[in-house]
């Protein structure tokens, strides 16, 4: 009816006395309106009416009065943010590099020591996340690179470290370097026909293997630039100064440097065209964890701002620590405790009580432990501690693993979960609760590093430059007897001309 | 301990509960032991879930935590039922039975069920607070729980009973009848507390929580008040009753009704209560009540115009129309009390200022005590006294040009006579001995009418005279007649009476009559200052200067005047000896108004003192060297002129000191008569006042020359004002100005719009207004 | 300390094995459950004399001797506020006393959560807390085993697993 519709949809009026469309109050605000509107009322703008939560395609799955969800969303299970803060590394010799692939291979990791200061932790985990990334073939890292990260895609690499069905490394696939080196391998192993064709197709390509440009962006309409310095024969016979690994990550065999550099995470690497001309290359570590919003201010805080951000300050080393002096030392430290890296979450966590352990009492009134707990006891006890502690709770045995899912259930996120189709699509299956490892950061003191100075007066690796002052000559000394000998000659030939010439005139 | 309870059923935790609350709900004595076991058979019940009864689904434990709703709602079908039993047994009950039974369960019933809120009290701490939190309605601790369950069950079905029947108590308490009061009060509370049963936020609470209480009962009592007082009210005007006992009725009724509010009621009820009263009895009678206001106040009942006056103060406009009525009646009374004294009043001040205080003081009285000083009551008191304290019978009585001054002046003339010495009044020595015997000044001065003046002063009559100002010109003459001749009965009271003038006044309306009481103060130290450095000098005759500053003190006339050897030595001393202490100055000698006292041994060698003016002195000295004079003699021998010598020895001649041989001429003698020293003079007294007669003559006179000066005045002090307006406003219409001046006059006197008019053409003229070109009646200062 | 103007009134308690305790009266008050059970049935007057001791059914007498210590050297603290948001709570914040006194073994300081609710004393309930939360956090799994004695009942394979996905499967 149209004189219907064109009445209701914009009468507002609470006493209107419309005929065909009497007024019927909401069931739940109970404001008056015409039964037309009423369904649409509720669905969408009631204000007492239950709904869904705003993120229940995410996987949220509380009913609530419209009302009270702006009150929910900051706490919903499935509000959640991955964080995309990052850290590069550098490595510390051209080698080096070969060296990570080598052991990329090999699977060989370096073992994450919990009794080393945090920044080898570090770095040795993310040589190990490095390393890992090599065991992929070159075609799937290729794949994954983007402007931002040209030369190395950015790690962890996707499909890491799930996926283990790619096969192991194909001498084919390698990189510029190895092709440069391997050329005469290459040709060296030639026997069949069939990679002959293969093989001539990679010479004639490889004239343009020194472009810089393809290095950098291949996509980038440019000019080949060829032997733009970087001939290979040139290069082969180029005078290499052996870039020495210094003693300090010698010895701890960590092949990127400890220094984190800090980029900001929209530049692009290719800029650094200095570094990957010479064959260097930067590695950027993103953090990708999961995190629900509400925690997401602390986790960046305690995971990256207050403690790596300022790894220099917690740990202060001896400026001859290149030279190998292990010596260490703080500006900056949690009040209480200590912070530890847990490699198997990559979370830094703060343990406040350093020795904690129960007094051993075997004659115990109770046997109650941690895992024979009312539910209530849980639920408090949760409300104490933060998510990452929760995370190794639910790792510790089964029970507690439910206790932390069923029974801390707020404290979870929901996520979805995709799976892939065959024609390379995904689609969203189902939704998996689980629990974020992030914790807020711990209250920090600040003090003076008073025995980096005491250490440095006697440090052992210290390698002074002394200077002697020594009398050297300036002429060798045959020449210096021949000057003499003929100016004294000469002299002594004016002289007796000068005796001759008196005798004469005498 | 063991660490896992075994799983508990449900049904086995009620066995064990059920018992317990019957115990509650019995109340019956319950040892703490019993009452631990329950509390922890809940507790074990609720907190049971360890995790091995963790719940199948995560979803589910999101979403609810049935643990406790169970538990929940079989405490809530359990108190329900306790509560429809309760209900059925009292199904064949009524009236004051019924309310017995009910106050009696509800104590009871309150009383189990905090205990019950105790045994549950984890389940309120977690489950119920979770759920509340969470938003669902329907669910509430324990104890809120059994209140909106009584309320359910028991109120709701029993309220038409109940209301009724507490209704009907009242009323029969009203009716005169005693009742158990506590059956109301323990209802009322009821009521107020199942007001509570929303979980709304505090600050709506006391709103929320009457609504009950109000919807249920304080309507419904309210409306029966009002049907019982005006039940009655029309029965009482059956039978015809008066006014005064209708106003006793209505006032034991009233407090009846605030005491039922203190004793039985929530106090909320009592401003609807009055309110509800007032208007039926106060306000819908209100015609009824002021009839006979009239007829009360000519009666005199006092304690009925009281109560009358409450009454009327509850309601609104109850107060204006009394208001009104006390006005005309008192008015007319002071009418009436001065017409009858009129003729008498008319030269006797006293009279006059009794009876005008008389009327006051009654009516004064009846405010405070009757109407507790209501401003507005005043306001209608004062409002008639000024109407019969200017206009009245007496007034009338003079000669029209007259009329306004003539209040004035018999005030002024009553003032005056106390203030003068009298031989009946001590003076002021005496009075010190009498204050030392006997009572306080206060009582001494009530007794001789001073305390009447200052009362006069302190608030009223003089309050009401319009023309203040003329009251202050005979006020003055007269104050400076009495300070010359020393005839002031106490300096005391004079400063005190200056005092009150100036509070009541202000300073301006003052300041001549203390500079003239200064002026005398000065005097008596500058004398006593002279009299020390003089003291051995033996030519100077004993005497007392008065010097008077000329700009405060009236005119009086100076003339000529020769004085004899003795006195000129002082004088001439006296005059240098001022010189010294003020230079600069110039003295006047006004020998008229001197006075002095001459020793005489002439008559019979009976020795005279005579107390004389200045030029009586001169004259009767004269008679030291002869004893026969012309009066031109004398006129040329004193040196006064022809005027004052008549006058002068005329009154020596009526006093029979001097003997002439032509009559005299009203009281002059004839320059060319001849007077001689009477010889035979005799005086039963040693001390004559000869001064006196000079005196006499003025009173008449006086309110002649005071209305022309008076006229002058208060043309100047209206210019005066005019300007002073003019200066601060700059520009104001006619009819503003007339208003400004007049409230600013207010204090002295009420000037005459023609007067205001005249003056402000006079002003124009002298160029210090213009009209404005634009309108017609604005006038703008010229600077 | 000034002496209380009210004379002390002394109240029995009893574990639930039997064992019977004497506590002042503004000790106990600490205790919302048994504070409420006194004005409920009327314990709470001077004159009320209470022959038999109030027995606390789910606390052992040695637990409960704890629970009496911590009371008593507590008991003038101002009672806490109900504290309603659900925020995580800090745990750094518990006195030296506190800390000394609930260094005790694991049996005992559960047993010590357990009695602080049963009682509802909101004070000690907090500070157990504290001290169980600080003992969890910072630790990995193992460590968290080794030091409340739990044994790790996964299989390796469900630890890989639950390592890679760290995600709660329903099934």
């Amino acid at each position: 009816m149209s004189t219907h519709e064109s009445h209701c949809s914009y009468c507002t009026n609470i006493n209107c006395s419309f005929k065909d469309c009497l007024l019927v109050k909401c069931s739940h605000c109970h404001i008056p309106l015409h039964p037309c509107k009423l369904e649409e009322h509720i669905e969408e703008v009631c204000r007492r009416a239950p709904t869904k939560c705003t993120n229940h395609l995410n996987g949220c799955p509380i009913i609530l009065i419209r009302e009270k969800i702006a009150g929910h969303l900051p706490n919903c299970v499935a509000s959640i943010v991955v964080c995309s803060r990052d850290r590069c590394r550098k490595l510390n010799t051209k080698a080096c590099k070969l060296q990570l692939k080598h052991l990329g291979r090999k699977n060989e990791f370096l073992p994450v020591d919990e009794e080393d200061d945090l920044d080898i932790q570090l770095a040795c985990y993310d040589q190990n996340l490095i390393a890992e990334s090599y065991h992929f073939s070159r075609s799937n890292r290729v794949q994954q690179r983007d402007p931002i990260h040209p030369a190395h895609p950015l790690i962890p690499l996707r499909n890491m470290p799930y996926d283990m069905t790619t096969s192991p490394y194909n001498l084919d696939d390698s990189s510029e370097d190895e092709q440069r080196e391997k050329v005469e391998l290459v040709f060296s192993t030639i026997h069949s026909n069939i990679n002959f064709q293969r093989e001539k197709l990679k010479k004639s390509r490889m004239v343009f293997a020194n472009c810089y440009m393809c290095q950098i962006d291949p996509s980038v309409q440019h000019l080949h630039t060829l032997g733009n310095g970087a001939d290979i024969e040139k290069l082969k016979k180029r005078r290499m100064t052996p870039q020495v690994m210094d003693q300090f990550h010698e010895k701890l065999n960590l092949k990127v440097s400890i220094v984190i550099e800090n980029a900001p995470e929209s530049t692009l690497k290719s800029e650094n065209i200095r570094e990957i001309k010479k064959g260097g290359t930067f590695y950027t570590l993103k953090c990708l964890k999961t995190v629900r919003r509400s925690e997401y201010g602390d986790h960046c805080l305690s995971q990256h701002t207050q403690s790596i951000d300022q790894m220099n300050e917690m740990i202060l080393r001896c400026p001859n620590w290149t030279r190998g002096c292990q010596f260490s030392t703080h500006r900056v430290r949690p009040k209480t405790g200590k912070l530890k890296y847990h490699p198997r979450t990559a979370t830094l966590s703060h343990q406040p009580v350093p020795d904690a352990q129960f007094v051993q009492d075997d004659g115990s009134p109770s046997d109650r432990t941690l895992e024979n707990l009312p539910l209530w006891c849980y639920e408090l006890l949760a409300m104490y501690l933060p998510s990452s502690s929760l995370y190794n709770l639910s790792l510790s045995s089964r029970k507690l693993r439910e206790v932390v899912f069923i029974g801390c259930n707020k404290r979870c996120y929901i996520e979805s979960v995709w799976h892939p189709l065959k024609k390379g699509s995904w689609i969203q299956k189902d939704f998996a609760w689980k629990i974020s490892s992030t914790e807020p950061p711990p209250a920090l003191e600040w003090a003076v590093p008073v025995d980096l100075s005491h250490h440095i007066s006697q440090c052992s690796h210290f390698d002074g430059v002394v200077y002697e002052e020594k009398l050297i000559p300036v002429f060798p000394r045959n020449l210096e007897n021949d000057i003499w000998n003929g100016f004294s000659n000469e002299l002594s030939e004016k002289s007796i001309r000068a005796e001759i010439q008196d005798i004469l005139d005498e | 301990m063991d660490a896992d309870m075994p799983e508990v059923d449900l049904e086995l935790v009620w066995a064990k509960l059920c018992p317990g609350l019957d115990i509650i709900f019995r109340r019956e004595n319950m040892s703490a032991k019993y009452y631990m076991g329950l509390y922890s058979t809940v507790y074990n019940y609720c907190t049971n879930l360890t995790a091995a009864h963790v719940p199948a689904t995560a979803e589910s434990q999101l979403q609810n935590n049935f643990i406790g709703s169970d538990l929940y709602s079989h405490v809530e079908n359990y108190v329900s039922a306790y509560t429809t039993a309760l209900c059925k047994r009292c199904d064949d009950l009524d009236g004051e039975a019924l309310l017995d039974f009910y106050t009696k369960e509800w104590d009871s019933y309150r009383f189990s069920a905090k205990v019950l809120d105790g045994v549950f009290s984890y389940l309120n701490r977690h489950w119920i607070r979770r759920e509340i939190d969470e938003g669902r309605k329907e669910r509430y601790m324990v104890y809120m729980l059994s209140m909106v369950l009584w309320k359910r069950d028991m109120f709701d079905t029993l309220e038409h009973k109940i209301i009724p029947a507490m209704l009907e108590l009242i009323r029969l308490e009203r009716t005169g009848h005693t009742i158990n009061k506590r059956f109301i009060s323990a209802v009322v509370e009821n009521l107020v507390e199942l007001g509570m049963d929303d979980t709304v936020s505090a600050k709506e609470e006391e709103a929320k929580r009457l609504d009950i209480y109000k919807n249920s009962f304080e309507k419904k009592f309210i409306e029966a008040t009002r049907d019982f007082y005006t039940n009655e009210v029309s029965v009482f005007h059956m039978e015809n009753g008066s006014c005064t006992d209708y106003l006793i009725k209505v006032e034991t009724r009233i407090q009846q009704e605030d005491n039922r509010v203190t004793l039985c009621l929530h106090s909320s009820t009592g401003p609807p209560l009055s309110g509800c009263c007032n208007d039926v009895m106060i306000t819908k009678q209100l015609e009824f009540i002021q009839a006979h206001f009239g007829r009360l106040l000519m009666d005199k009942m006092d304690d009925h115009l009281a109560r009358m006056y409450r009454m009327c103060l509850r309601v609104e406009n109850g107060l204006p129309a009394l208001r009104k009525a006390l006005k005309e009646h008192v008015q007319k009374e002071g009418l009436e009390a001065l017409e009858r004294v009129a003729a008498e009043a008319f030269n006797d001040p006293k009279l006059y200022m009794s009876t005008l205080l008389e009327v006051h003081e009654r009516y004064q009285g009846l405010v405070d005590r009757s109407f507790s000083k209501e401003p507005g009551f005043m306001k209608s008191l004062d409002s008639a006294a000024i109407e019969f304290v200017n206009k009245n019978a007496v007034t009338l009585r003079a000669p029209p040009q007259l009329q306004p001054l003539k209040s004035s002046e018999l005030l002024s003339r009553y003032c005056d006579q106390l203030f003068r010495k009298s031989a009946k009044m001590p003076d002021e020595n005496e009075m010190d001995d009498i204050q030392k015997k006997v009572v306080s000044w206060v009582g001494i001065w009530a007794c001789l009418g001073w305390g009447a003046l200052l009362r006069m002063l302190e608030v009223t009559i003089f309050k009401y005279l319009e023309d203040k100002d003329v009251f202050l010109k005979f006020y003055t003459k007269m104050f400076c007649k009495r300070l010359i001749g020393e005839l002031s009965a106490s300096d005391e009271a004079e400063s005190t009476f200056i005092q009150k003038l100036t509070d009541t006044c202000g300073y301006e309306f003052t300041t001549r009559l203390t500079k003239m009481f200064q002026d005398i103060q000065v005097s008596r130290d500058l004398t006593s200052a002279f009299k020390e450095k003089s003291a051995d000098d033996k030519k100077c005759a004993e005497f007392q200067a008065m010097v008077l500053s000329s700009g405060s003190w009236p005119n009086f006339p100076t003339s000529g005047l020769k004085l004899p050897q003795q006195l000129v030595v002082t004088i001439e001393n006296f005059a240098a000896h001022y010189q010294t202490k003020y230079t600069g100055r110039r003295l006047n000698w006004l020998y008229s108004q001197c006075r002095g006292e001459v020793t005489t041994t002439a008559f019979k060698g009976k020795k005279y003192v005579f107390g004389v003016t200045t030029p009586q002195m001169c004259t009767l000295l004269l008679f030291n060297e002869q004893t026969t004079f012309t009066a031109e003699n004398i006129m040329e021998a004193t040196g006064m002129d022809g005027k004052s010598t008549k006058a002068v020895v005329g009154s020596l001649v009526k006093n029979q000191v001097l003997k002439s041989d032509k009559a005299l001429e009203g009281d002059e003698v004839p320059l060319n008569a001849t007077i001689t020293l009477n010889d035979g003079y005799t005086n039963k007294k040693v001390r004559v006042d000869l001064s006196k007669m000079t005196m006499k003559a003025e009173p008449v006179k006086e309110t002649d020359n005071v209305q022309k000066g008076l006229d002058e005045d208060r043309k100047n002090m209206i210019a005066a004002s005019i300007v002073r307006i003019m200066k601060a406003r700059k520009s104001l219409t006619h009819t503003n100005l007339v208003t400004e001046v007049i409230s600013q006059l207010s204090g002295r006197f009420k000037p005459k719009i023609e007067m205001i008019k005249r003056t402000v053409g006079s002003l124009i003229e002298k160029d210090y207004l213009k009209r404005s070109e634009q309108q017609r009646d604005l006038y703008e200062y010229v600077a | 300390m000034a002496a209380e103007a009210k004379p002390e009134r002394n109240i029995k308690i009893s574990s639930s094995d039997n064992e019977t305790f004497t506590v002042p009266r503004n000790v106990i008050r600490l205790s919302t459950t048994i504070n409420t059970l006194l004005q409920d049935l009327g314990l709470d007057e001077e004159d009320a004399v209470n022959t038999d001791p109030i027995p606390v059914q789910n606390v052992t007498a040695p637990i409960l001797k704890k629970v009496i210590a911590w009371c008593t050297y507590h008991y003038q603290d101002a009672t806490p506020t109900d504290d309603a948001d659900n925020r995580e709570k800090r745990t750094d914040d518990i006195a030296s006393w506190d800390v000394e006194f609930l260094k005790v073994d694991q049996g005992t300081l559960f047993e010590l959560i357990l009695a602080a609710n049963y009682l509802d004393i909101k004070g000690l309930l907090d500070v157990t807390c504290k001290t169980v939360a600080n003992m969890i956090k910072g630790k990995s799994p193992e460590e968290i085993r080794r030091t409340f004695n739990i044994k790790n009942d996964f299989t390796p394979e469900e630890e890989e697993q639950i390592r890679k996905e760290n995600a709660w499967c329903e099934d």
